[in-house]
């Protein structure tokens, strides 16, 4: 099923859009993570396609026909909510198998089919429990089940880890990873936590305040950003103040010139540098050294934070090498990845959205209190 | 310098003191007249009474021979009232909830002054403005004024603490709206309306102003008889008139307060 949408539109306040004017044709059958801070629009977004919101402009469009003025319970779009909203006067199957009985199936018909998805997510054996006994991540299982066991055209996810802790968030992402690729359904996948959008995404939409940023694939996003703040939002990213100079052959930043990527405007910049793109090399090949002023112990790899002048950067070292406070270390920038963007003169380096080293905070986004 | 008795004990005895002679001071007169309906005392003017002699049950007979009318009035009306409420007061919640329109909180504000009103103001009206109505219809309109409130009050709570994303859930599971309320809004509601009824039942089957101005020598309820009773008979025939006005309304205000409190629970909870 092929899912598009065209110039939507939602506002709530009336200065301050929700969604102004997106327009993105779903890739049939893939699942499309739709990534962004909280208040940017996503889940509203999610909430338009699903029929439960009406847009102030615009169309959603099913296999090429406009369904905007369909209700929502005649869109056959499977969404499960941030909050699983799981009845809690049913029991797990009765639950799941919801969206059978109001499309009319027989009782026996629509059980053996919500126990058939119950045991696809492992939770057969809970078929007649209550809701209220169920863990967190049981209750994620049964809100998945549900969206799916009506076989619905199109499946939307709103930010389903999130109510979970960190451990079982990994767990699940995982196994939700290979369900949702094994179904082949049409799926928007709506996160604020860039992991989950990185690894999860055939294809990786990024929103910010209501709009489209950038959308690819999610390493191509993740490796050439179209802004700071794209840049910043999906992992750590140093953003360096510098300068193109006038015939584009030079890269000046403050601490080393290097030649400038191929066709990067003159004037003033961004040099964008990964933490995972700044080697410790040996002194020879180093393009600068910098002074370590802490070292963090990440597991894969250690993430120092090093002066280079009065520039402040992150790179990651081995897991293995011997850093100490206060040491000079010899760098070198992969230069294959660096990315410019234009900058006005004396502008501010953008603020991460969250924060660069740890994975965002688990923050709640807006229409579940926009009544 | 310590005090031999800590000030908080002596606030805590205190504290205690006072509400049992408060509960004391309210238990008292029912004492007094389960005690004259069951105790066979000359002085109390049992005997001029004529038909009695025969203990507490021949009481009870007579007094139900007298008050039989008023009592089905009473229940025909109690009858009527409760599920007229339940019917009229549900869903405008639902609509003052979830569906508001222009105007609606204004509607909603307007639906409670009853309250505020007082009975022979609202009894009066009723006769002034539809004097020539069946006089049960207006008895009925009067209890309806008086507990439509409640019930848009109880089931108004019930559903704001209800999470609206559960119908906006069903609805995306392809339940249309009236589906939606009924799979889901309703089996939710389930105590808020048990509750609503029990007020509204204890509310009509009590109520005295309006009952007592629109009473005619026919049509007249159990409180309005009760009033009859103890200014006309003597007290043994009124405390066994008031504890059959009693019987139903003590297990009604337990099982609400047994209901409130799950429903108090509930709502912490979820």
């Amino acid at each position: 099923m092929r899912l598009e949408v065209r110039g939507l539109s939602k506002s709530y306040g009336a200065d301050r859009p929700a969604v102004a004017s997106v327009s993105h044709a779903f890739p049939e059958g893939r699942i499309s993570a739709v990534l962004g801070p909280s208040g940017s629009g996503k889940s509203t977004a999610l909430f338009l396609i699903a029929g439960l919101a009406d847009p102030d402009a615009g169309s959603v469009l099913l296999d090429g026909r406009d369904v905007t003025n369909v209700p929502a319970e005649k869109r056959d779009i499977g969404l499960m909510f941030q909050s699983y909203a799981l009845f809690p006067h049913l029991t797990v199957i009765e639950n799941v198998a919801f969206g059978l009985r109001t499309r009319g199936v027989a009782k026996a018909a629509r059980m053996e089919r919500a126990r058939e998805v119950l045991e696809t997510v492992r939770m057969g054996a809970f078929a007649h429990r209550r809701i209220e006994g169920l863990s967190g991540g049981e209750q994620q299982r049964v809100a998945l089940a549900r969206a799916l066991a009506f076989r619905p055209r199109v499946l939307l996810l709103d930010e389903p880890l999130s109510a979970l802790d960190a451990k079982m968030r990994e767990d699940l992402r995982v196994e939700l990873f290979s369900l949702l690729r094994a179904l082949a359904l049409t799926t928007v996948y709506v996160t604020h936590d860039q992991a989950e959008a990185l690894a999860l995404g055939d294809e990786l939409v990024v929103m910010r305040e209501g709009r489209i940023e950038q959308v690819g694939r999610p390493a191509d996003v993740y490796h050439r950003p179209r802004s700071p703040f794209v840049a910043r939002f999906l992992g750590a990213a140093n953003l360096v103040a510098g300068e193109v100079s006038p015939g584009g052959d030079d890269l000046n930043l403050p601490f080393a010139t290097i030649e400038a990527p191929a066709g990067a405007d003159a004037g003033p910049c961004w040099a964008m540098l990964r933490p995972e793109d700044l080697e410790v090399v040996a002194l020879k090949d180093a393009d600068f050294t910098a002074a370590i002023a802490s070292v963090q112990f990440l597991g894969p790899v250690q993430r120092v934070r090093v002066f280079a002048g009065r520039q402040e950067l992150l790179l990651d070292a081995p897991n293995d090498a011997v850093l100490g406070d206060g040491a000079r270390i010899p760098v070198r920038m992969k230069r294959e990845k660096i990315v410019v963007f234009a900058r006005e003169r004396g502008e501010l380096p953008p603020s991460p959205p969250s924060a660069p080293v740890v994975a965002a905070a688990s923050v709640d986004d807006s229409p579940r209190t926009v009544n | 310098m310590s005090l031999p008795v800590s000030p908080r004990k002596v606030a805590r005895a205190a504290g205690i003191a006072v509400a049992v002679s408060l509960a004391a001071c309210l238990v008292a007169p029912l004492v007094v007249t389960a005690a004259g309906a069951f105790v066979d005392a000359d002085w109390y003017g049992k005997r001029s009474e004529g038909a009695l002699g025969t203990g507490a049950a021949g009481l009870f007979r007579y007094v139900l021979g007298i008050w039989s009318n008023a009592l089905l009035t009473s229940l025909r009306l109690v009858g009527t009232v409760v599920p007229l409420a339940l019917l009229i007061g549900a869903p405008a919640a639902f609509a003052f909830r979830r569906r508001p329109f222009p105007g609606s909180a204004f509607v909603e504000a307007l639906a409670m002054t009853p309250l505020a009103i007082p009975g022979i103001a609202l009894a009066v009206g009723l006769l002034l403005g539809a004097g020539r109505a069946p006089r049960f219809g207006l008895l009925v309109a009067g209890h309806l004024a008086y507990t439509l409130p409640l019930v848009l009050k109880t089931i108004s709570n019930a559903l704001e603490r209800e999470r609206a994303d559960l119908e906006r859930a069903a609805r995306s599971l392809g339940a249309g709206p009236w589906q939606a309320a009924a799979w889901v809004t309703l089996p939710r509601l389930v105590p808020g309306l048990v509750l609503s009824a029990l007020l509204v039942f204890a509310v009509s089957w009590g109520e005295f102003n309006v009952s007592f101005l629109l009473a005619t020598p026919l049509v007249q309820t159990f409180p309005a008889g009760l009033y009859t009773t103890y200014t006309t008979n003597s007290f043994p025939v009124a405390a066994a008139a008031t504890l059959i006005f009693l019987a139903p309304i003590v297990p009604a205000f337990l099982a609400i307060q047994a209901l409130g409190g799950e429903e108090f629970r509930r709502g912490l909870s979820s």
